[in-house]
């Protein structure tokens, strides 16, 4: 499929159509990648091609685990560091992938230095040499509480936002609950999502004390999950990837393409709790926090969009998923 | 005085452009970069961290995008 096509996709509205559209976009990427991979490496590296033929049929019927993603960017590294064992080894896992269940899963993350899956949401979470942190698994009280804040994201998604509450449940396989580092010098986080666990988000159980900071937290990591399925075949941006430019989100200067994502899971964000308001199911209490709510995603949306107007080369896949959703925020800035 | 090392081609040589998301790596980096996950070939799949919900003032470990 042509990166063009992706154009009829780029709508703002959340949608459970769409999410279905990327994610069979995604895993028939994936698919067309591996039997790449195969084809280079028979010969050279045992395949299990039976095995392999029945995995690419499963991928491309039905969703799949995150970790498959994080296997399939573990084996292309280990093939271009010429790591033959492990390479084969990788291919070895990447077949035995189980099909994800159709409900979203919730799940506490295991021991990354005994499970395997743990260690590598851990590995491939920690992605920015500038910034390196960890990932732990989160103490019971947390996760549970985490867990009862979910409930209740989905259950206020379900009657006044369901359009997002279908599109997470599909965009999203796996939420981890975990937590940082207790080091008051660590790197801290919120929420991450990587392309490396397409489907896979993790957050962190202490961040989040209200019912909707959960429902923007689903709306923020399913947007990064959306705009990666939604760059498959090709990128929202030309611009360098060691271009750096000041984001009036963070202190630091980033890549474009960080600051292209803030500014759309900021809009996702918005309008994941003005629908709530809306639709007049929110308490008094969740009123109040909505309201000031809104204000502080249309403040950033639009600092995130300044930078984007003056420094962004962006394609005509990111022209289109930029002028949805300012054409969205653009009655509340 | 060091000589410069000629890159090394793989045993197994990928074409990165068929390859989903290894196809929009920065192509110009250095061909020897480290077999990372932080290489820089590979910062557009990296992780997009969520930023503090809160009122505290962002500092540098307040990540976004």
């Amino acid at each position: 499929m042509a990166a063009i096509d992706c154009l009829d996709l780029a709508q703002f509205d959340p949608s459970r159509a769409r999410a279905e559209a990327v994610s069979a976009r995604m895993r028939g990427r994936l698919a067309d990648s591996l039997g790449y991979i195969v084809e280079q490496a028979a010969g050279r590296i045992p395949v299990p091609s039976n095995a392999m033929a029945g995995f690419l049929d499963r991928l491309r019927s039905g969703p799949i685990s995150p970790l498959a993603f994080g296997t399939y960017c573990d084996l292309v590294l280990a093939l271009d560091a010429d790591a033959l064992g492990e390479a084969a080894e990788l291919l070895r896992e990447i077949v035995r992938t189980p099909n994800a269940p159709a409900e979203l899963r919730i799940l506490e993350l295991a021991d990354p230095d005994t499970d395997t899956d743990a260690n590598r949401y851990r590995r491939l979470v920690d992605t920015d040499e500038t910034q390196p942190f960890t990932i732990l698994p989160p103490k019971p009280e947390g996760a549970a509480a985490m867990r009862r804040l979910l409930a209740q994201a989905f259950a206020l998604l379900d009657a006044g936002n369901p359009d997002l509450a279908a599109e997470v449940r599909t965009l999203l396989k796996e939420i981890v609950l975990a937590s940082g580092s207790d080091d008051p010098n660590a790197v801290q986080f919120e929420g991450v999502s990587s392309f490396l666990l397409w489907g896979g988000v993790v957050l962190e159980v202490r961040a989040y004390k209200t019912a909707l900071e959960a429902v923007q937290a689903l709306a923020h990591e399913s947007g990064h999950n959306l705009l990666f399925g939604l760059c498959c075949h090709g990128p929202l941006h030309t611009n360098g990837d060691a271009e750096r430019y000041s984001s009036p989100l963070r202190i630091d200067p980033r890549p474009m393409d960080g600051i292209i994502h803030a500014a759309y899971v900021s809009a996702r964000m918005h309008q994941s709790v003005q629908r709530l308001l809306e639709a007049d199911v929110l308490d008094a209490a969740q009123t109040q926090e909505a309201r000031e709510a809104v204000v502080a995603n249309a403040k950033r949306f639009a600092m995130g969009m300044e930078t984007v107007d003056r420094h962004a080369r962006l394609t005509p896949l990111g022209k289109a998923v930029m002028a949805d959703a300012r054409a969205y925020m653009a009655r509340y800035l | 005085m060091s000589v410069p090392s000629e890159p090394k081609t793989p045993i197994v040589k990928l074409d990165w452009s068929r390859l989903l998301g290894f196809d929009q790596a920065e192509r110009s980096c250095d061909e020897e970069a480290a077999r990372r996950l932080s290489d820089r070939r590979l910062i557009n799949l990296g992780a997009k961290f969520g930023k503090k919900l809160g009122g505290r003032r962002p500092d540098i470990r307040d990540i976004k995008g």
